[in-house]
């Protein structure tokens, strides 16, 4: 489902963050891209999401070229099909929980009424309806955390991707981040988690991991 | 006068500063015909309540509301030079609209106004002389010098330049506090259009992450741009009409009407030009667009990878 082929990426300065990748992710596993920090396991994330380009190869996702998507495109296909866990949790501060939640469907023509009933399951699923309208800059890491999945998960994809989702949760945190990782895989999502923290190395519900190092697996 | 060449007519006219003590304040006296046809009728334009039925003077608000402060209500009593009184009554108040010009002044029959200055018969304050050949003003100038040595002769070019040094000096005053509001707004232009912050930045790169196209984003960011400077906008014309209409323009009103301490307060009077508001508005609120949207643009066309690093 999602295939990485002959991929380099060469920044401006003739600096190889990415050399000769080739992996292949089928659908409903969860893979882990492990490597130490500046290894290249952001900018495969980038790559997948559409979110740059690479300078040689292919990335190919539903049998869609993303590499060859125009910007407009990829964007379209990010709303389809792509959830987005991050490490800064990259939440819009001055918006309520329920706003963030439901901003990557604003710009959908979906109906108002549905993009409600989702947001309001999750609110409930991750226990946050209390929170609803409360602005994301009051609430604490843990919640913070939740807001950044119930988002992920609004526009319903079939791929998760998240980038050191546990970096800046403590061990409680992380370990019920691993729970909801574990249930998000159950429903078939396809995951790719970017980390090098050690709680995910010994998981039994892991399928694959890929490992990097300065910008080649391993 | 009549008798030189090229001089149509000759209107003598009488007018004067009456200096009201009680008051502290000076006001402009002016004669006029006022059962004059040609007069009457443009007066009665100007007036609040079109009435000249009787003889009696017809003054400016300002005039009118320091003769009520100092309990003149329907008329005046004016000192002459000897010593006795003279009794004006008011029969009309200039409209205000025309208060800018009209405040401070006092119109009544001609014969009137020689009585309270105490003129002789034969006696004018000036004499105005009507010249159809623009061509013929200097030899008549030089005649009336040579028949009267010690007059003093102004032409309407005259009084034209020195009102245009007047407000040569104003409004190169108000030219300087509008170049430096226009400098200000460019900086903060300049500032906004070289570039969005990262906070911004971030954002447009987690909005894109989403899923937003960059239509998406230029929308919601025209969207905000639009609202921060339209109400920008709306809070500046709305404070600059309370300064001026409501506090009365302190400071500049000084600079405006010039030695108006001698003369009675008046009112500005209330006017919008639309021609100006939308200069206004076209010159502040699409620039500040321009300015937010073309660095949201390059930025949302750009990779936003960062936002996942
Ligand atoms: N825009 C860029 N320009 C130049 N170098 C970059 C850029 N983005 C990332 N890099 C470099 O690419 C390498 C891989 O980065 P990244 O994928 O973020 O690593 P990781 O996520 O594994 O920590 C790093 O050495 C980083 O400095
Ligand atoms: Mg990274």
């Amino acid at each position: 489902m999602i295939t990485f082929k002959n991929v380099n990426k060469i920044f401006a300065n003739d600096f190889y963050a990415l050399k000769d990748i080739n992996f292949h992710i089928k659908q409903g596993e969860l893979v882990l891209l492990k490597g130490a920090s500046g290894s290249g396991k952001s900018t495969i994330l980038s790559l997948l999401a559409g979110l740059s380009k690479p300078s040689s190869g292919e990335v190919v996702v539903f049998n869609k070229h993303i590499s060859k998507l125009p910007d407009d495109f990829a964007s379209l296909f990010r709303r389809e099909h792509i959830g987005f866990i991050f490490q800064k949790f990259n939440l819009i501060e001055n918006l309520s929980v329920k706003e963030n939640i439901i901003t990557p469907l604003i710009p959908s023509n979906l109906e108002e009424s549905i993009i409600d009933q989702r947001c309001e399951a999750l609110l409930k699923r991750f226990d946050i309806e209390e929170k609803r309208d409360v602005l994301v800059k009051k609430l604490s890491g843990g919640e913070q955390q939740r807001v950044v999945i119930a988002r992920a998960l609004i526009n319903e994809p079939r791929i998760i991707i998240a980038d050191e989702p546990t970096a800046n949760l403590d061990e409680k945190l992380s370990q019920d981040f691993i729970l909801y990782l574990k249930a998000l895989k159950e429903e078939g999502k396809t995951i790719i988690v970017a980390t090098h923290d050690n709680l995910f190395f010994d998981l039994d519900f892991i399928d694959k991991i890929i490992q990097m190092k300065k910008g080649v697996i391993l | 006068m009549l008798d030189i060449n090229g001089v149509q007519s000759v209107i003598p006219r009488y007018w004067g500063y009456y200096y009201f003590a009680n008051a502290g304040v000076n006001f402009s006296v002016v004669g006029v015909d006022i059962y004059d046809k040609a007069y009457s009728k443009t007066l009665d334009n100007l007036l609040q309540t079109p009435k000249l039925d009787k003889e009696g003077m017809v003054v400016g608000k300002g005039v009118r509301e320091i003769f009520n402060q100092n309990y003149y209500n329907e008329y005046f009593n004016f000192v002459k030079s000897d010593g006795s009184l003279k009794r004006v009554d008011v029969i009309g108040v200039f409209d205000t609209n025309t208060n800018l010009e009209s405040n401070d002044m006092i119109f009544m029959p001609k014969e009137l106004v020689k009585e309270i200055f105490d003129m002789q018969t034969n006696y004018a304050t000036d004499i105005v002389l009507e010249v159809p050949n623009k061509n013929e003003i200097p030899s008549i100038i030089s005649k009336i010098k040579q028949i009267y040595p010690d007059s003093r002769v102004i032409t309407q070019d005259d009084i034209r330049v020195s009102y245009q040094n007047i407000f040569d000096y104003k409004s190169g005053l108000f030219l300087s506090l509008f170049v430096i509001a226009i400098f200000t707004f460019f900086i903060i232009i300049y500032d906004r259009a070289s570039g969005l912050s990262s906070h911004e930045k971030r954002e447009i790169g987690i909005l894109k992450a989403l899923g937003w196209r960059i239509d998406d984003i230029l929308a919601w960011k025209f969207y905000e741009a639009f609202i921060i400077s339209f109400s920008a906008f709306l809070i500046a014309l709305i404070t600059s009409l309370f300064y001026v209409y409501i506090l009365q323009a302190p400071l500049l009103r000084d600079i405006f009407s010039g030695y108006s301490i001698l003369k009675p307060s008046f009112e500005l009077p209330f006017t919008l030009d639309f021609g100006m508001l939308s200069i206004i508005f076209f010159l502040s609120v699409p620039i500040y667009l321009a300015a937010i949207i073309i660095p949201s643009w390059k930025i949302a066309s750009s990779d936003v990878d960062e936002v996942i690093r």
